[in-house]
């Protein structure tokens, strides 16, 4: 099939602004991944063009970008996800809400400050038991879904209140934050409460569902959002 | 490990919390009590036959509507302030604009629900039959 590929691109050394190339692909095939489009135009026709990108199979996560106006993993959308028919237009951009550095390529470093802000470790100041901290598979079930996250930022960056207010703290750190707050192991959760429970916290969520739309390990994250609410709701003042 | 702290974030304690439930309770409530007022003012009756004596003899004589209407005020009214509160928070950064606009808002709503109420309650001013 024949396939269009837009690509938005900048390059600060050379560019005032960021423009459109278009670039037109022959033999497409219908499984083709869109990194695959990517890298074609990389190895054959424009090395100049600067992509993230690192595993390949959705399990890094440094190959999120907004495809077709959604975000989404390069290494996982196909083609024919894309278009039907034997020809078509796929238009690539940075994710929005983050400073572009080089083309596709955003800076991560705020996205990553967020991350921190919600202290993602595990922490609990008793002494260790001589084996394990043992836990009942329902209790490991409750903060399951927070544990299946790369840190994309395909869900801050797709998040509205996120681009109207880039200090709000974002899906992604949120999610980070409910994987430890709801793990019976760790005793820090009432402090992670405390910091969502703050100005730029979770209450900047307006409940839009983009993030949960965005989300390529497929995380209920409004979901995750809303408990983390209801447990705020529920923390003794 | 010792509990963490943010200086990213500071804390502003639990209005927040309650405004969220305020909104869900709300929100859910006036489904009911805007389409049901919508039909009764739109569908049954119009402009052309609803007036001052029909408000007064239809609606404010019975105390049934005037508690539905109560409801309707008080949920409608916090609902959309605190709704147009949180929009204006998304994209008003500067912190004395923003207390100014809430403030002017602020007194519009409680213009708005003190006038609805003291119509409802009829008090010191009682609709004439
Ligand atoms: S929650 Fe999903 S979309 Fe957000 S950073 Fe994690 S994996 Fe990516
Ligand atoms: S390249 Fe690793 S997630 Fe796409």
């Amino acid at each position: 099939m024949d396939i269009r590929l837009r690509i938005r691109r900048f390059n600060p050394e050379v560019d005032q602004e960021s423009y459109w190339a278009e670039y037109d692909l022959k033999d497409v095939q219908p499984v083709d991944r869109v990194l695959d489009l990517l890298e074609h135009v990389k190895g054959h026709i424009d090395g100049t063009l600067g992509l993230r990108r690192s595993c390949g199979h959705g399990i890094c996560g440094s190959d999120a970008m907004r495809i077709n106006g959604q975000n989404m993993l390069a290494c996982k959308v196909l083609v024919r996800n894309l278009v039907q028919g034997d020809k078509g237009t796929i238009q690539v951009e940075p994710m929005l809400g983050l400073p572009v550095i080089k083309d596709l390529i955003v800076d991560m470093e705020p996205f990553f400050e967020h991350y921190r802000a919600v202290v993602p470790y595990f922490i609990n100041d008793d002494p260790a038991p001589e084996r394990e901290r043992l836990q009942r598979p329902a209790e490991r079930e409750r903060f399951d879904e927070g544990t299946k996250c790369i840190l994309c930022a395909a869900c801050t960056t797709s998040c509205p209140s996120f681009w109207a207010d880039r200090t709000y703290i974002g899906p992604a750190a949120i999610v980070q934050a409910h994987r430890f707050i709801f793990d019976g192991r760790d005793t820090a959760g009432d402090s992670r409460l405390a910091i969502l429970a703050s100005e730029k916290g979770v209450w900047r969520c307006r409940t839009i569902f983009n993030c949960t739309m965005a989300c390529p390990r497929e995380i209920p994250v409004t979901q995750l959002i809303a408990e983390v609410k209801k447990a705020i709701g529920k923390q003794k003042p | 490990m010792t509990a963490p702290t943010s200086s990213l974030l500071h804390d502003r304690g639990r209005f927040e919390a309650y405004a969220w439930r305020l909104m869900r309770l709300s929100g859910i409530l006036i489904i009911p009590l805007v389409f049901v007022h919508l039909a009764i003012m739109h569908l049954f009756n119009s402009v052309y036959t609803i007036d001052y004596q029909w408000v007064v003899e239809k609606r404010w004589a019975l105390l049934g509507w005037r508690i539905y209407d109560a409801f309707l005020l008080w949920f409608a009214g916090l609902h959309g302030f605190n709704g147009l509160r949180n929009v204006l928070k998304d994209y008003v950064h500067h912190k004395l604009v923003y207390r100014g606009i809430v403030i002017a808002m602020l007194t519009v709503m409680m213009a708005v629900l003190g006038l609805g109420t003291i119509a409802l309650i009829g008090a010191p001013f009682s609709p004439v039959f």
